[in-house]
């Protein structure tokens, strides 16, 4: 809708100046966010169902029904001891979006080289030596880094992953497909990490079109009241 | 016998009615700057509304707190609605409180008749400050729990009676479920008991000594042949309408806020907030909330902690001294002179900046402005009592403009 | 003159009809107010159906599953359970259980869709108490043929949850709605699509 549209943007301007990049080497895409288009949610939900729930929990999504259809139920999400995986378990990713942000999931996921000095064998540029191995190696191939990680570090937010990373040996997928895919799962994410998204959406303009039509009838009324005390003050 | 009558024969409803709207009068020159005053007891009920629906599912043990808010934001119908509302009428009220306040500071409403009510309305700022920093604590996310541990330390930092104050404020030798505990029924319970209190007797201290106005002049000065101002008009229906305006277009703002941005980007809940507390990871930095950060700047801006505290302290219970720096012959900012003009204008630059810096990290750039800026801010009141003496004041009108 | 007129007639149309636009606004506001009031999406989720595995059950054998909350009985009457109940209309308030206290499909003889097989709400229709299952005759008085005996306040039921004569539950036992998945899988809270 054109109103919600308008209203995002008004606040996103703020948003723009505010929002830091933290330790990401690149910057950062820009995620293609779809809340509203159930299928693609379901998408996301299965995709993460496949592939991130093997050691990602979503302890909060326990009751909605695209989690349900998707197969995410409480019984199968792993739980890990808080000294698992040297005292860094998988974290739980139900409000993941609220701590990064969807455009920092979408680049983190796709911007993964190979890099044999990490125990995983795989590096990041947004998030350097993160302790995750990339769990899409299969469907999205390997990358390998075009310049050096010293130049990278020098040149700190100047280039996109694509720009410095290179496909070496294709994976299942084929570029757009993977981004198509990536962008599912961080859709989902986003809606996982608040689902009042869509009912907030949806009551927005109805709330604040109710206002502004009390609005007009209110300022009518003060304004019929107050031409008295205006009349008289001139009077005298 | 109307049931109207038999009730008003026993207590008078109609009388109070009369005495405090119909026959109460108004300045008929209050701008919109008058219009915080109400709307900040539109956010007081928003509050008390909201939180007590948040009530009934929220539960304050460090296992369930976090939880709880996000079972009621998700699977209750409408949690959302009343967690961000609540969340954001915190931060709705100090932007009306503080407007509140500069108004005052404008049209010097806190000089005499008026000292009493300046004070009450202080003694309000500051509890409202301990509601919402005893609200701040119970969703236990980890700003909630770094937070208070902060605020704590600065309790701590008082020479010897310091570390056992802090103790018996947290109730335990670290932030724990007692600490959690007791801030719930500080928050839910005596500080909106005693707030509700104090707003009564700021507006009985308000319709003893009635409002002050843009040209600062007393409306009472000027009464008719009935005793009646000849400049005020009757509370209602002519403010009651005005004020309904006010409200309506502050509703707009609050849930557009609400539905579109509900955290704001981070303002009104941060990011960090959505992490449940760990007493072994600090965040990267841990901020205030926006409106606590201009004294959060001042404890910073101070290189010794004690003496960093007790500034902090004073930046808040200076404004009491208010009524008696000000010796300015006139009231209203409209009459006073030049240098009293730019004092101000220095004095809310100062504040503004203390707020931005407050929630940047503290680079040495950053503490050398905050330290201008701090200086600057007591500055202000320092020199008042010079100032307001030594400028061009121009004489006031005997009737107000309009 | 005739335009304060005007303006007063003016003024008093704005004021109902702030009044009225307020009105509507102040029932927008009670909605959301009093959804928060109503059961969670947990209890929604605890109200769907649950489907129990019967093939175990032996004759006489009781079982407790839980549905919103309720403790729901299933038994499996032998063929002389199933026989006692045909002798006992005389002593019972409601044998032809004519009070609306089954699904229709319930409404019958047995009080379910399989003589062989009952399906109970396990809450008293007294006060709530929950009543406990008494196969043995002669328990409970030297006529009782099985049934189920609420503790609380002495409720009788027969083998089909019907109430006798003379105890203070005004009604026989409540069925839930139930369907048969197959020969040995029910599925409680939900009638037959």
């Amino acid at each position: 809708m054109a109103f919600n549209h308008w209203m995002i943007l008004l606040f996103s301007v703020w948003a723009n100046i505010t929002w830091a990049h933290g330790e990401s080497l690149v910057e950062l895409d820009h995620a293609p966010l779809n809340i509203e288009n159930r299928d693609q949610l379901l998408r996301g939900a299965k995709h993460f169902q496949q592939v991130c729930l093997t050691c990602h929990s979503m302890h909060y999504l326990r009751y909605d029904d695209i989690t349900q259809e998707a197969g995410i139920i409480k019984e199968r999400m792993p739980v890990w001891d808080d000294l698992s995986w040297g005292g860094r378990p998988p974290p739980d990713l139900s409000l993941i979006v609220k701590r990064r942000t969807a455009d920092w999931l979408y680049t983190f996921l796709r911007a993964y080289y190979i890099d044999d000095t990490r125990p995983t064998g795989v590096n990041n540029l947004v998030w350097p030596n993160t302790s995750m191995p990339n769990p899409f190696i299969s469907r999205q191939g390997t990358q390998q880094l075009l310049i050096s990680e010293a130049h990278l570090h020098d040149s700190k937010g100047k280039y996109r992953w694509s720009q410095v990373l290179k496909l070496d040996r294709p994976g299942q997928m084929s570029g757009e497909e993977f981004d198509q895919y990536i962008d599912d799962i961080v859709n989902y994410l986003v809606y996982a990490a608040d689902p009042s998204y869509l009912k907030r959406e949806a009551y927005g303009p109805w709330v604040i079109g109710y206002l502004l039509i009390l609005l007009f009838f209110v300022a009518r009324l003060s304004m019929s009241y107050w031409d008295d005390v205006k009349r008289k003050h001139h009077m005298k | 016998m109307s049931l109207n009558k038999w009730i008003n024969d026993r207590l008078p409803i109609d009388d109070f009615v009369d005495q405090h709207l119909r026959h109460y009068y108004a300045p008929k020159n209050l701008n919109f700057l008058y219009f915080f005053g109400s709307l900040a007891m539109l956010c007081l009920g928003i509050q008390i509304l909201s939180g007590i629906w948040l009530l009934m599912y929220y539960e304050p043990t460090v296992e369930t707190a976090f939880d709880s808010v996000e079972y009621l934001m998700r699977d209750i119908p409408f949690g959302w609605l009343l967690r961000y509302t609540h969340a954001a009428g915190a931060s709705a009220f100090f932007v009306i409180l503080y407007m509140h306040v500069y108004r005052a500071l404008l049209y010097g409403s806190y000089r005499k008749p008026r000292e009493l009510l300046w004070l009450l309305g202080l003694f309000l700022l500051i509890l409202v400050m301990a509601e919402s920093y005893t609200g701040y604590i119970l969703p236990w996310g980890q700003m909630s729990y770094w937070a208070a541990k902060v605020i704590m330390n600065i309790f701590g930092s008082i020479p010897v009676i310091g570390p056992p104050l802090m103790h018996l404020i947290q109730g335990d030798y670290v932030i724990s479920e007692a600490t959690l505990q007791r801030f719930f029924a500080f928050h839910v319970v005596v500080f909106p008991m005693v707030l509700l209190g104090v707003v009564f007797i700021h507006l009985c201290a308000l319709h003893t000594v009635g409002s002050n106005n843009p040209d600062g002049i007393e409306i009472k000065d000027n009464l008719d042949k009935d005793g009646i101002p000849v400049d005020g008009v009757p509370f209602h229906p002519y403010f009651t309408i005005k004020d309904i305006v006010a409200a309506v277009v502050f509703l707009i703002i609050f849930f557009a806020v609400i539905f579109y941005d509900p955290t704001f980007h981070g303002l009104i809940l941060e990011k960090e907030n959505f992490i449940p507390a760990d007493p072994l990871v600090t965040p990267p930095e841990i901020k205030p909330t926006w409106y606590l950060a201009p004294y959060y700047a001042i404890l910073r801006a101070v290189p010794d902690q004690l003496l960093g505290a007790l500034a902090m302290l004073a930046s808040l219970f200076i404004f009491a001294f208010m009524p008696w720096l000000d010796r300015a012959p006139v009231k209203s900012m409209r009459y006073k002179g030049t240098r009293s003009r730019v004092s101000l204008f220095l004095f809310v630059v100062s504040f503004l900046s203390l707020m931005v810096l407050g929630l940047l990290p503290a680079t040495p750039t950053n503490t050398i402005l905050a330290r201008i800026a701090t200086i600057v801010f007591f500055g202000f009141f320092l020199t008042l009592p010079y100032i307001t003496v030594y400028d061009n004041h121009k004489t006031p009108p005997d009737r107000v403009r309009m | 003159m005739s335009s304060e007129d005007v303006d007063l007639k003016k003024r008093k149309f704005l004021s109902q009809a702030t009044t009225a636009i307020g009105a509507v606004g102040v029932c927008g506001a009670a909605v959301p107010l009093i959804s928060y009031l109503t059961p969670g999406r947990e209890a929604q989720m605890s109200a769907k159906a649950v489907e129990v595995d019967i093939a175990d059950m032996k004759e006489g054998e009781q079982r407790t599953v839980v549905w919103r909350g309720k403790p729901i009985w299933i038994v499996r009457r032998s063929v002389a359970q199933v026989d006692s109940l045909k002798k006992l209309d005389a002593q019972l308030s409601d044998p032809n259980s004519a009070i609306e206290q089954q699904p229709g499909y319930a409404q019958n003889a047995y009080r379910s869709i399989r003589p062989d097989i009952l399906v109970l709400v396990g809450v008293c229709t007294h006060l709530g108490c929950a009543p406990t299952y008494r196969p043995e005759p002669q328990s409970i008085d030297e006529t009782w043929p099985g049934g189920f005996f609420c503790s609380c306040h002495g409720s009788k039921f027969d083998m089909a949850g019907r109430v006798y004569k003379g105890v203070p539950a005004p009604t026989n036992l409540e069925v839930p709605p139930y369907h048969f998945l197959n020969e040995d899988t029910i599925v409680v809270g939900k009638d037959r699509a």
